[in-house]
Order: structure tokens, then C-alpha cells, then sequence
């Protein structure tokens, strides 16, 4: 394309560092990253939990009263594919599980005791969640729903879309390593997505080049704490309350949509404890990292 | 093997919903289409019944309305709409009431005369932002005795996560009229104008996915000559002009229900309105439509409304006295009566192409005999690109 200039933003959003790249004219880049960045700012707005305007602060605090929290199309959109995540993955995602959160400080390099995560139990369980069109209503006070889990996913899809919506046909989307490339670079190459190397932060282990499509990794190095040479990673199980210890570091995986890949990338950690061959069989690109950081991927045909 | 590739299909499918619903959700709704609409009506008002003339021609209105309009995306956020409307107006009209031999009340209507055209420009400036919208909208008309200048502007705020929108407009114009003079009329005025105001705030509120409610105020000042130049009145054997207050003000009230039936394919549009005006007329209207989705793009329209109002209090059909006032109308709008309308729409979508028609059958009830009822055939189509 001829004309094209390069035009690429950082910040911080949804927790963590971002990075919009697009190749556009001289003119039309800075509105355009300004209009992907308040897709993001409204998503953000709208789910975060830390902010008291957001419909996940209206859903947890209404946990118990008996309301009926109305929620919009998108939202009702998010919750059914909750309910799908949970249903996939028989119960292991659920997005009611973050008051664990309450019992784990990964910072502290405690233990919690064990009474305060089973105290904690009973607010887990999205199946007892009413849930409609009409509206969200949690049934106990305490629990607390958290999008967290694949709303950054779906971030990156929202902005991806809506920079191809206003004609940009070359560009990458990173919300904190949830990536999705609109299209090769205008030379044609492929972009070079680096995976991260697990136990070394800033250390690409190796690069996968993408001309399409999204990717997400999951790790148990993005909150953890070693105690005894166990580590205890970020990533709960919503029945015990304490973290899934996986055979694998990280996994990641390639889908047409961040949020198919987060969603994947998520599941194959939560379940590789019981079922290390999980992600084998679902049919999407896949790149696992072993605890002795061996590769293990089917896209060797990449 | 068969279990995780059906996780993969149940996730694609539920994020495909979401994708869809997130469309909904942050529609942009400027499109960044053109679009360019036709539409033509064709108006034609019942003939007058033979027990109910007293003189004149028994064929009233037929108008002749051709309107254009085009989208034209200014920027990412805005968009111009320009309307053009012709229409041509032949036929006769009621021009004042005598008593018949028993007192009953007998119409005597101008002479199948009147050819007239209008023309109209309409200019709305349409800007969407992320919690708001507004318009804002010039119009102009002109006949060769009138002409009509309005200014509006009407804005939406949305609020709690777009499920509830509070709504506003004000608008204001002046309408100015130069009658043609007749010798029958003496008296008849040479120019007159007259100033509107009005504004209304609502509220719209979504229920459910499939419900939308919304509840609505209104009012409206008119003040200057609000008569009616060609309109006359019988005052104990003599015929006078239509004299009206000069000024009106008026207050309404409506109320909105839309019900998406999905066991149908269906919605159904509830409209309740009541309005009051200090010329102590007071209306209620109630408007009962059904959108039917059918396949291969078509959809069915059939609605009704039902209009009562009460007379405006110095209205008579003919006055056997003076009025102390000195106001006098016979116009059967001012007349106490009951409407029955009901109309059939289709449209049918194909691609970036629309098709339109519609037929309305308008019928009016009351004492005044020169009581309206009318034919209304509708025919648009439209694309967008």
C-alpha cells in the first residue's frame, strides 16, 4: 500500500501494558488509535471491578438482596458465553470464583489458612446464578462475579474490529499478550509474535510469525508465589480453592479470536492437572511449555 | 475426542452470539452509508354526503405528495439528511356551516377550485456520541400564500449501561400568511403571522431485550393569528371570519410500549397519548400496531388508532347569537369527535434495497357535518450504497 505511515500508542489499560500498531495514512492514524483506545476505555469502564459505575460492581453489589440486576445485550452476551466456558470445562471456569482472590495474596508468600478458603467456598458456583435477559441476580451475599478471566480477550477482539471497521488492513492489537494481527505488515511479512520464556520476564523463547488471527498465553508465572519450591500460580480451582499445579508453564494457543484463544489457553491450564492431553484434541494451533520449558506444539506445519 | 472439539464448537458459537449482541450493544449508529429514499402518497378525502352539503362542490382534497430524501455521512460521528417534499393540493374545501330546516347543521363547501402547490426543505443534522446524541433540524416551506420557517433541536443522554435514555427538543418557528382575496369575503385579512414554541422531555427506558418503554411531556405555545383566513362562520344569518384566540397553548402526555414477541417473530407497538389545550379542548389517542416478520425479507404491518377529542369551547357549527368574546370557529377540527384509522403496511428488504406500501383508511364520527374521512395510498423505495 502505498501512502502508509506506521502509527503505534502504549498504555496501560485492563491492568496491563498495551500496544495498538496500525499502518494507515499520515492523517487518519491518531484518531484511529484514539477510537480504538476508548472501545477499550468503554469496555474497561464498563467491567472493571475496581470501579463503583460498572455493571460488575452493580451485579456483586447487589449479591444477596434479591434484586434483579438489568443488564444489557452485551452483557447478557458475556454471561452466556460464561455459562458456556463453564459448561466446557465442567465447572473448572467460573467466573464466581475471584473471591478467592480474598484468601490469596501472591505477594505475601503465605499460605492462606486453610478455614478462610473454605469459607470462601460457598460463594463459588455460578450454576445457582439467576440469570436472563431480564437481568443477573447473585443468590448469596458475598458472591462476586469477575470478567476478568476473558473480558482483556475479548477487548482485543472489540478493538480489532472496530479498527478493520475504519479500513485498516494492517495492524496488531496486544492487550497485555492477548494479540490479535489485522492482517501481514504492508510488505506482506508476517508479524513475529514473541511467546514468552516463563521463567525468564522479557525473554522471548521463541517467535511465531502471524498474519491473521489472534493468540493468547496462559502462564503460571503471571501471579505466583514459591513456597518450599512449590509454586502456587494465579490460576484457581473453583472446587478446592487452591491453584491448579499443571505440568505446563504456559500454554498458548491461535484461534480466529482472542477470545477463542484466551478461552483455550485458560482451559488447557486449568485442566492439564487431571488431563495434560486436553488441548490435543480440541483442534486449534497450540503451543505448550513444559515445566522443564521443552516445547510442545502441533504447529510445526506453520 | 468428540468432547473438546465440541468445546471448541459450543465456544465459537457462543462467542459469535456475543459478537452479535456486542454489535447491538455499540452499534454505531451512523452506518457512514449514503442513502437515498422515494416516497409518494396519494390523499384523497371521502366526498361530502348529499344530506350534509348545503352548497358547493361535494368532492374535497386530493393531495399529491412526492418527497426525496438522502443520508449524506458528514463525519465519523455525523450525518446531514436532506428532504425534499412537493405537493399538489386540487379540490374543495368546507368553508362554514348553515342550519338545515330542522336546526341540523348543513355544510357549504367552496367550488372545486382550489390547485395549489407546496413545497417543502427539511435540513437535520444528526451527531452521535458514545452517551448522547442530537439533532438539529432547519425546515422551510412555502405555498403561494404561506410560507413556514422551523428551527429544532432534540438531543438523547443515555445512561445505565444504554438501557435508559432521557430525550428533550425544543423547537420553535414562524408561519406566515398571505391569504388570496376573494369579493364573496370582505374583510378577509392580507398578512398575518404567527410564532410557535414548543418542547418536550421523555424518557425511554429498556425493560428487557425484548421490552422498551418510554413515557413522554410535551408542550407547545402558539401565539399571533391562529385563525383561519378561509374558513368563515354563520352568525344568525350573516357570514363572519373565523376568529380564534391568539394565542394557544397545549400540554401532552404519552406513553410508549414495545413488546418483541420472539415465540412470533413478532413486536407489538402500544401507544397511549392524552393532550389538553387551553382552548379546553382535550384528546386521548391510542395506537395499536403489529411488525410482522415474515420470510424471504418481507414484513407486515397492520395497526389501528382510535382519536376522541372534545370541542374547542367557543366552536359551535353556526352561532344563533353573538359571542361576548368575539371568538367564533366552525372548523370541524375544533369540533368534538371520534377517529377510527386503519392501515396496512408492507415492506419488503432486499440486499441494500427497500420497498414499501401501505394503504390507510381514516373515518371520522361526530355532529359536525363536514367531518373528514379519507383514502391514504403510500408507495417508497429506498437503498442505501
Amino acid at each position: 500500500m502505498n501512502g502508509t505511515h506506521l502509527h503505534s500508542v502504549k498504555f496501560r489499560a485492563m491492568g496491563s501494558p498495551c500496544e495498538l500498531i496500525i499502518h494507515t495514512s499520515q492523517d487518519a492514524g491518531p484518531e484511529l488509535l484514539q477510537l480504538a483506545r476508548d472501545r477499550l476505555t468503554q469496555l474497561e469502564q464498563k467491567y472493571s471491578r475496581y470501579r463503583p459505575d460498572s455493571i460488575t460492581t452493580r451485579i456483586n453489589a447487589a449479591a444477596g438482596t434479591g434484586e434483579t440486576v438489568p443488564i444489557d445485550q452485551e452483557t447478557l452476551g458475556l454471561l452466556h458465553y460464561a455459562d458456556s466456558l463453564h459448561t466446557q470445562s465442567k465447572g473448572l471456569f467460573d467466573i464466581t470464583s475471584g473471591v478467592l482472590r480474598r484468601a490469596w495474596d501472591f505477594r505475601s508468600a503465605r499460605l492462606p489458612e486453610p478455614k478462610s478458603i473454605e469459607a470462601l467456598l460457598p460463594s463459588i458456583g455460578w450454576r445457582r446464578v439467576t440469570w436472563s435477559q431480564a437481568g443477573i441476580s447473585l443468590p448469596t451475599p458475598g458472591m462476586e462475579l469477575d470478567f476478568g478471566g476473558f473480558v482483556k480477550e475479548y477487548a482485543a477482539d472489540q478493538v480489532a474490529q472496530r479498527l478493520r471497521d475504519s479500513g485498516v488492513e494492517h495492524g496488531l492489537v496486544n492487550l497485555g499478550g492477548d494479540i490479535v494481527v489485522i492482517g501481514p505488515q504492508p510488505d506482506g511479512q508476517p508479524w513475529r509474535v514473541g511467546i514468552r520464556h516463563p521463567r525468564q520476564a522479557d525473554t522471548a523463547l521463541l517467535k511465531l510469525p502471524m498474519t491473521h488471527g489472534a493468540i493468547a498465553t496462559s502462564g503460571d508465572y503471571e501471579r505466583f508465589m514459591l513456597i518450599d519450591g512449590v509454586r502456587y500460580c494465579h490460576l484457581l480451582n473453583p472446587f478446592t480453592g487452591f491453584p491448579v499445579h499443571s505440568p505446563f508453564a504456559s500454554a498458548t494457543v491461535i484461534a480466529d479470536q482472542c477470545l477463542i484463544a484466551g478461552s483455550f489457553s485458560s482451559l488447557t491450564m486449568l485442566t492439564a492437572e487431571t488431563d495434560p492431553d486436553w488441548i490435543t484434541r480440541v483442534g486449534l494451533p497450540y503451543l505448550l511449555i513444559d515445566q522443564s520449558m521443552q516445547v510442545l506444539s502441533n504447529m510445526e506445519s506453520r | 475426542m468428540n468432547q473438546n472439539t465440541t468445546a471448541l464448537g459450543s465456544l465459537c458459537a457462543a462467542a459469535a452470539l456475543l459478537n452479535s449482541l456486542a454489535g447491538q450493544a455499540n452499534a454505531n449508529p451512523l452506518t457512514q452509508e449514503y442513502s437515498l429514499d422515494y416516497l409518494t402518497n396519494v390523499y384523497q378525502e371521502g366526498d361530502i354526503p348529499q344530506d350534509k352539503l348545503a352548497t358547493g362542490s361535494e368532492s374535497r382534497y386530493t393531495i399529491n405528495t412526492h418527497l426525496l430524501m438522502g443520508v449524506v455521512p458528514l463525519t465519523e460521528d455525523s450525518q446531514l439528511t436532506i428532504t425534499g417534499l412537493h405537493e399538489s393540493m386540487t379540490g374543495a374545501s368546507p368553508w362554514y356551516v348553515v342550519p338545515g330546516d330542522e336546526g341540523e347543521p348543513a355544510q357549504v363547501m367552496s367550488n372545486a377550485t382550489i390547485d395549489e402547490a407546496r413545497n417543502q426543505i427539511d435540513l437535520d443534522l444528526y451527531t452521535y456520541h458514545d452517551r448522547s446524541e442530537s439533532t438539529l433540524s432547519l425546515s422551510y416551506s412555502k405555498e403561494n400564500d404561506y410560507d413556514s420557517v422551523g428551527f429544532g433541536y432534540s438531543g438523547a443522554w443515555r445512561f445505565n449501561n444504554d438501557l435508559t435514555s432521557i430525550n428533550f427538543g425544543l423547537n420553535a418557528g414562524q408561519d406566515n400568511i398571505h391569504p388570496t382575496q376573494d369579493d364573496r369575503f370582505p374583510g378577509r385579512v392580507r398578512s398575518e403571522a404567527q410564532n410557535r414554541l414548543g418542547g418536550f422531555v421523555g424518557v425511554s427506558h429498556i425493560m428487557t431485550k425484548n421490552r422498551l418503554v418510554g413515557l413522554s411531556l410535551g408542550t407547545s405555545n402558539q401565539v399571533g393569528y391562529l385563525s383561519d383566513p378561509y374558513k368563515q362562520v354563520w352568525i344568525d344569518g350573516s357570514v363572519a371570519p373565523d376568529a380564534r384566540p391568539d394565542r394557544k397553548s397545549l400540554t401532552s402526555l404519552s406513553l410508549m410500549w414495545r413488546e418483541y414477541l420472539p415465540a412470533y417473530n413478532a413486536a407489538l407497538h402500544t401507544d397511549l397519548a392524552a393532550y389538553q389545550d387551553n382552548w379546553t379542548t382535550t384528546a386521548a389517542s391510542l395506537n395499536l400496531a403489529w411488525h410482522q416478520n415474515l420470510p424471504y425479507n418481507w414484513q407486515l404491518v397492520p395497526s389501528m388508532r382510535v382519536y376522541h377529542q372534545t370541542e374547542a369551547a367557543f366552536y359551535s357549527p353556526y352561532y344563533e347569537t353573538t359571542r361576548s368574546d368575539g371568538y367564533y370557529s366552525s372548523d370541524y377540527r375544533l369540533s368534538e369527535f371520534t377517529a377510527f384509522s386503519g392501515k396496512l403496511k408492507a415492506v419488503w428488504n432486499w440486499s441494500s434495497f427497500q420497498v414499501k406500501g401501505s394503504y390507510e383508511y381514516y373515518g371520522t364520527q361526530g355532529e359536525h357535518p363536514g367531518l373528514v374521512s379519507y383514502s391514504l395510498y403510500s408507495f417508497g423505495m429506498g437503498a442505501t450504497f
